[in-house]
């Protein structure tokens, strides 16, 4: 305890060491004799060391103080707090499923529409951006692909379809515990990638990846039983009957031949049509014919629209 | 000098850190005096001296939670003062030159104060007053703060051997001036 204090007294032990001994003793004794004599400036003041006191002790006693340090982390902590809700909501996927009993119908930011399957789910990132236009999918949905620079990318458990504008279906499935996704092509033109190997699809071809692998080449297909889980769905919103008849051919992968129909007027005619629940493809072209006041003849392949014989 | 050994300080430095403020006003009443007389070497400016040993106090206090128990406890108010009187007068020459540069000598010149041109104590403070500022800062820590020889080095950011030279030049000065002044009291 003493060491200390006695040190004030003392000259720092070594100082001297370089100076000649004779002025050693010397020194050292002007050391003492000033060390006694107060020679500080100036004289502390009580009254003033009180005030000090009492302030510092006014202001540590403060139970809670916002010093720099406190207000800066709570600062950061906040800002991190509302960056990383932010980002949360603009990075966190959108994710849409379609009820139990019925499916539903996807607008994507792009403007390509999803119609998704019972039971299945879809999802895809807020803002769409980025080098791709990239959906997730489980279960079963149609797509029709809005035509665009960037490729548009549909993410199942085992494969990547990479389209650019098109219409297919994708289901995705565990077979005895095996990944698999299938995909059948409307229009235009596909590539399904597995992790091992894919494939290109063109219209009406049907392919599946198996775990990592493509199953077998494309298959042509009609793509009838594919596609039937979306007919009670199918809408036409003031369209031309042309139209309507190429879509249904194209939906069920039948013929519709409108050649019976010398008039074009009669095809240019718009209508709205909004299909029940699971028509079949008979059942449609009966019901448009008969809001259309045409007939129709069922053949090989699909079927012939005819004018009416009244008409 | 308030008697004080380095396990106090630790202990102190350890209870300050846990925001005790008991431990806190124990520092104060050991330490004060040394550092208010380190002030008035820095600063000719009694009040300031005042003004710069509450801050530096406030500001041991705002950094408690980043105390190093380890470390003298005493070396850091030494160096908070000294930090806190050099930002005071930076500031104020910035402010002189901004205003009236020509009073920039007048602060800077020693101050006359009234010393009893008789007494020897006086004398001495005269002296001490008139060294180099580096030289009267080491003759200072080294008389009065109670800071090791490294610790002094340290602080100042100087070798010991520097430390050293400054209070071997501070004493033959002294010693100069005290033969003088005696011989000067001598003769009739």
């Amino acid at each position: 305890m003493n060491e200390r204090s006695e040190k004030n007294n003392q000259i720092p032990r070594g100082a001297l060491r370089d100076v000649a001994e004779e002025e050693r003793e010397e020194l050292a004794t002007v050391w003492n004799q000033v060390v006694r004599l107060d020679t500080g400036r100036y004289a502390p003041d009580a009254e003033r060391l009180r005030q000090v006191k009492a302030e510092l002790s006014r202001r540590t006693k403060r139970p809670f103080q916002w010093d720099t340090r406190l207000i800066w982390t709570t600062a950061a902590f906040v800002a991190l707090l509302c960056i990383s809700l932010s980002a949360y909501l603009l990075l966190t996927p959108v994710t849409l499923t379609s009820p139990g009993g019925g499916t539903q119908f996807v607008k994507l930011p792009d403007g390509s529409g999803v119609e998704l399957n019972a039971n299945s789910a879809l999802s895809y990132h807020r803002w769409f951006i980025g080098e791709a236009r990239e959906v997730t999918l489980q279960g079963e949905a149609f797509f029709e692909v809005i035509t665009e620079e960037r490729p548009f990318l549909v993410k199942t458990h085992n494969a990547t379809v990479v389209v650019l504008g098109t219409r297919f279906n994708v289901v995705t499935s565990l077979t005895e515990g095996v990944p698999v996704t299938e995909v059948f092509l409307v229009q235009g033109r596909v590539r399904i990638q597995g992790a091992v190997s894919g494939t290109v699809l063109g219209p009406r071809e049907h392919s599946r990846i198996v775990g990592e692998e493509v199953e077998s080449l494309p298959q042509s297909d009609s793509g009838v039983e594919t596609l039937a889980w979306r007919m009670h769905a199918v809408s036409f919103r003031d369209e031309t009957l042309g139209h309507i008849f190429a879509e249904i051919a194209q939906l069920y992968g039948v013929q519709v031949s409108t050649v019976g129909i010398g008039d074009d007027a009669i095809l240019a005619q718009r209508l709205t049509y909004i299909a029940p629940r699971k028509m079949t493809a008979a059942a449609l072209v009966a019901d448009i014919c008969r809001i259309a006041g045409l007939r129709f003849r069922v053949t090989q392949q699909g079927y012939d629209i005819l004018q009416s014989d009244t008409s | 000098m308030t008697e004080h050994g380095r396990q106090e300080l630790a202990e102190w430095a350890r209870a300050i850190r846990a925001s005790d403020h008991e431990a806190f006003a124990s520092l104060y009443e050991a330490t004060h005096s040394a550092l208010l007389r380190y002030a008035w070497t820095l600063i000719q400016d009694e009040d300031a001296g005042y003004d710069v040993l509450q801050e530096a106090y406030m500001k041991l206090w705002g950094m408690r939670r980043r105390i190093d128990p380890t470390r003298s406890l005493e070396a850091l108010l030494f160096r908070i003062v000294r930090n806190i009187a050099y930002k005071r007068y930076r500031r104020r020459r910035h402010q002189l030159q901004l205003l009236r540069p020509l009073e920039e000598e007048a602060v800077a010149s020693p101050i006359t104060e009234e010393v009893h041109a008789d007494m020897l104590a006086g004398r001495v403070k005269q002296w001490v007053a008139a060294m180099p500022p580096r030289r009267r800062e080491v003759f200072e820590l080294s008389r009065t703060s109670g800071l090791s020889h490294q610790e002094i080095a340290e602080l100042l950011g100087v070798s010991p051997k520097t430390v050293n030279n400054h209070l071997v030049a501070a004493l033959r000065e002294l010693r100069d001036r005290l033969n003088a002044y005696n011989a000067d009291q001598a003769s009739p």
